[in-house]
């Protein structure tokens, strides 16, 4: 009896782990998708209403994942990202104080192609195989559990 | 940094001027100074603040790192806080059309303020008829404009044309004043759109220009009384410029502090003044 217990509480923690790693991804797709959509937004600004940056970035933080508005505002990552990944969207907000709207919108179509490659890898590679984590998580949660036993 | 700690300490300012690896120089209550670490210092003082090619930087931070916000404006060679400090830019320009600003190398600060400078003598001859304020730059004309459009509002329809927002620069100014203000509209919008749905007895702008001229015409044509300014030291030389002086029953030049009542094209009288 206590042996079954020992085994579904393995499973269970491997299952709460796989889907703790199965989160942290999908925060990761997530945040990646807001960047694009903030690249896309800040281009329509410039061209049109063309508020100041720091309130453009308040209007958008509550509408957009954790992750990005942390990053957004305090410029903090709160996802796990390589460091090529976080190079590239420094270079694209450290040089957003261009001197024309047409400099800036040319840096942001520029910053955007790396930007969408790297965000179309997470999302390919990454974030489609995230729900394999949890069923994934079980199985070496069980084997734990026998092997306790 | 230097300079915003200086700047703390002094009250009253009017205008700040800011030129890369030139001392600061401000104008408080109407008299020159250079700025010093401590306050104010005369204008030959060598302890001054100099301001080390600070004026990009400035530019950048006071638009929040974002110039393409005041782009159109910069173009014109200013920008416009919320505030109303309006801000005239000099630097080396580039682009096509030459109206981009590569680097800053100097910055003239000019903080509006309220000062109740028109009498009652030059109001009840403004409310008969179209007023003309001339004057050299800085010598107060969108201030006397302000207060007169100020004392007009309560009592009749007051339709301000704010082209650059310094005329009324703070909310509670315009609440107290009671009049429509269209700000950040240029002249051809607020004379023909304003005037039809606004329905104005007075129409009050700044700084006439030579295009502005058949909007002027059409909006005395249509009787909504227009007060205005116009850069000039005299009345011949703005009849010389705009052709339109015969328009305006009342002249106030802000250089030689007198008021031009021509109400009647026969009658003429002068009168001093030293308000300002």
């Amino acid at each position: 009896m206590i042996n079954i217990i020992i085994i579904i509480c393995c499973v269970f923690a491997g299952f709460a782990v796989g889907k703790f790693v199965e989160k942290r991804i999908l925060e990761k797709g997530q945040f990646y998708q807001d960047l694009t959509t903030y690249m896309s937004l800040l281009s329509d600004n410039v061209n049109g209403r063309q508020l100041e940056l720091a309130k453009f970035d308040a209007e958008f933080a509550p509408n957009c994942g954790r992750a990005f508005a942390v990053y957004l505002l305090n410029k903090e990552f709160k996802v796990h990202l390589s460091k090529a990944q976080k190079a590239n969207i420094a270079r694209f907000f450290d040089n957003l104080d261009c001197v024309s709207s047409q400099s800036l919108v040319e840096h942001i179509n520029y910053c955007s192609k790396t930007l969408t490659v790297d965000c179309q890898n997470v999302l390919q590679n990454e974030v489609a195989k995230a729900s394999v984590y949890a069923k994934l998580g079980m199985l070496l949660g069980a084997m734990v559990g026998i092997l306790f036993v | 940094m230097e300079i915003s700690d200086s700047l703390q300490k002094i009250r009253d300012i009017r205008e700040l001027r800011i030129r890369d690896n030139c001392a600061v120089k401000i104008n408080v209550a109407g008299h020159w100074y250079c700025l010093g670490k401590n306050g104010l210092l005369l204008a030959s003082a060598k302890s001054a603040i100099v301001a080390d090619k600070d004026c990009d930087e400035i530019v950048k931070k006071v638009c929040g790192n974002s110039i393409y916000a005041y782009e159109k404006s910069l173009a014109n060679g200013y920008f416009t806080l919320e505030d109303g400090t309006r801000i005239g830019v000099c630097g080396h320009l580039f682009g096509k059309d030459k109206k981009v600003f590569q680097k800053y190398t100097s910055l003239c600060f000019r903080v509006p303020h309220y000062v109740n400078c028109v009498t009652d003598e030059v109001l009840n001859k403004c409310i008969h008829c179209n007023t003309l304020v001339l004057g050299v730059p800085a010598s107060g004309k969108t201030t006397y404009l302000r207060d007169i459009a100020v004392k007009l509002g309560p009592n009749y329809n007051v339709l301000v044309v704010d082209e650059r927002g310094e005329l009324f620069y703070d909310e509670n100014l315009i609440a107290l004043s009671n009049c429509d203000v269209l700000k950040w509209s240029d002249k051809l919008y607020a004379f023909e759109a304003g005037a039809r749905a606004l329905s104005p007895q007075y129409i009050v702008c700044d700084e006439l220009s030579t295009d502005d001229i058949p909007f002027v015409k059409s909006c005395i044509a249509s009787g909504i009384r227009l007060i205005c300014s116009a850069h000039a030291s005299t009345e011949k030389d703005f009849d010389t410029r705009f052709g339109l002086l015969d328009l305006f029953g009342l002249v106030v030049n802000l250089n030689s502090k007198q008021i031009v009542s021509n109400m009647c094209r026969n009658e003429c009288s002068y009168a001093k003044f030293d308000k300002m």
